[in-house]
């Protein structure tokens, strides 16, 4: 099992980083997609299967606040777990995404461990009871 | 031949395990795996590429729905919802028939037993195999081409008002919520009374009959024993009964009732079209419509040599183009045609009809 995760962050360094957190983090990444801003993001969105997105705040064309207006606006992505991945300390910033439906943010810089146990629950409190099922353990 | 390959996704460990053994009794079927969330069932369906998937669509805290609309949009794949018969999950079993899945499956549980719906598991996945994916209702494309209604229809023709003693009797199978829909919903008010056979469990017929109502400038309703059938109504059968027509002085009622399986199927088409072809004779309209085996077939033989004006949908627009086919085969079809003509095809012989016999009188 895996997660397919989409990767918004108008820095190219930024993007991998966080692809390498994940990865080192043992979070079960399955395919990923980047994009370098929320205009980028919805078009990938559309022609991808994607479970997660981790979202920068601050990008040209389309900001993160933008995209996820965007994203609920269009209806299809009510369970999509969006996460902001940002430097925005500002609680009232903050809490105006979660008002907007953000599921969560993790402050920059991170932790690759913590991030991986913070997406792991959110993944996994959508799947039921937070348990990650194996391959192996899945056959019956 | 080479086995159906099924992936069973279902978040119990019993079901998934109860559903490998019996299948593993057909030589037809392939139990390719198994998957207790949506996650580990893309892996799946990707890696080893099934031809139909059993979908439980109340897992808990995870919604089956938008799993299946993400399948159906980027890996379509014939999906046979399997719920348990509750109200809420009958409702959620449609609203999965609209996003493309093909068959439903009542969960074991009360009087319904695991051989029971062994059986029923194995016809729905043979039928679901041989599904072919027609449109996305997602895709605006496909939605779109769709004819903006009643500008062919003869909505308000007076010549309706003539049809009262007319009867439709409908038939359909796989695919066939989504058929009926697209038909049932262009039909005007003043319709004459209609009969339909669609084959799903009882519960999901209910959710079916109240959807359509909703949608529809006709009633429909799912049928009691005795209900009239009377213009501007349609009656579904109830799942696990049979319906028939039957008439008492100018009056048509059905009969709700009980009895054997009869094409594998109760309620089946078959039973119905051959107790309209008695009772209705010419006064009756028969179509039938997307499925696979050949449940209604004879019945629409039955109605033809009894003077029924008969139309079966086409290859092209069914989901599984095989009771319409067989019936073709038996000789008991006037008209093929696609999907989006019959209501055109319905209203043309109703008043084709009825102008015949006032030109006889």
């Amino acid at each position: 099992m895996s997660y397919n995760v989409l990767i918004v962050d108008d820095s190219r360094s930024m993007r991998k980083v966080i692809k390498k957190a994940l990865n080192l983090s043992g979070f079960r990444l399955g395919d990923w997609w980047e994009a370098e801003n929320g205009r980028q993001a919805l078009e990938l969105l559309e022609s991808n299967w994607i479970d997660l997105v981790l979202c920068d705040l601050h990008m040209p064309v389309m900001n993160g606040k933008d995209f996820l207006k965007a994203l609920k606006s269009l209806g299809n992505y009510d369970d999509l777990p969006v996460v902001f991945i940002t430097t925005e300390s500002n609680q009232e910033r903050l809490g105006e995404l979660m008002a907007l439906g953000a599921t969560g943010y993790v402050r920059k810089p991170f932790h690759p461990e913590e991030i991986c146990s913070y997406l792991s629950g959110i993944m996994g409190e959508k799947n039921g009871n937070g348990m990650v099922c194996t391959d192996e353990g899945c056959d019956f | 031949m080479e086995p159906i390959k099924v992936l069973i996704v279902d978040d119990s460990a019993i079901v998934r395990k109860i559903f490998a053994q019996e299948l593993s009794r057909h030589q037809d079927m392939l139990v390719v795996g198994t998957a207790p969330d949506p996650f580990v069932a893309r892996d799946k369906i990707v890696k080893l590429q099934p031809h139909v998937i059993t979908l439980d669509i109340e897992m808990p805290r995870m919604d089956g729905l938008s799993f299946l609309k993400k399948l159906m949009k980027f890996h379509p794949i014939p999906a046979v919802i399997v719920s348990s018969l509750t109200t809420r999950n009958s409702q959620m079993a449609l609203e999965a028939m609209e996003c493309g899945a093909v068959e439903v499956l009542a969960k074991p549980g009360g009087s319904f037993s695991v051989g029971d719906m062994s059986l029923q598991l194995v016809e729905k996945i043979r039928s679901a195999s041989q599904a072919r994916f027609l449109s996305s209702p997602q895709n605006p494309a496909v939605a779109s081409r769709a004819r903006p209604p009643s500008l062919s229809l003869p909505l308000n023709h007076q010549a309706l008002s003539e049809t009262t003693h007319k009867v439709i009797a409908m038939g359909a199978s796989t695919g066939g919520t989504e058929a009926l829909k697209s038909v049932l919903t262009q039909l005007p008010s003043s319709c004459p009374g209609i009969v339909v056979v669609q084959h799903m469990p009882p519960r999901f017929t209910t959710a079916f009959a109240e959807r359509l109502n909703g949608l529809c400038r006709i009633e429909v309703r799912e049928a009691r024993d005795g209900d009239s059938v009377t213009p501007g109504l349609a009656l579904i059968a109830p799942g696990n009964f049979h319906m028939l027509l039957k008439r008492s002085g100018a009056r048509y009622y059905v009969e709700v009732k009980n009895g054997p399986l009869v094409c594998h199927q109760r309620p089946s088409v078959d039973v119905l079209f051959h107790s309209v072809a008695k009772f209705a004779g010419s006064n009756a309209l028969g179509v039938i419509m997307t499925g696979m085996g050949r449940d209604g077939a004879r019945g629409m033989l039955e109605m033809h040599r009894a003077g029924a004006h008969t139309i079966a949908q086409d290859e092209a627009t069914c989901v599984v183009f095989g009771m319409p086919k067989e019936a073709i085969r038996q000789g008991g079809v006037r008209e093929v045609v696609p999907l989006e003509d019959i209501p055109g095809g319905i209203l043309r012989a109703l008043i084709s009809h009825s102008h015949g016999r006032t030109a006889e009188n």
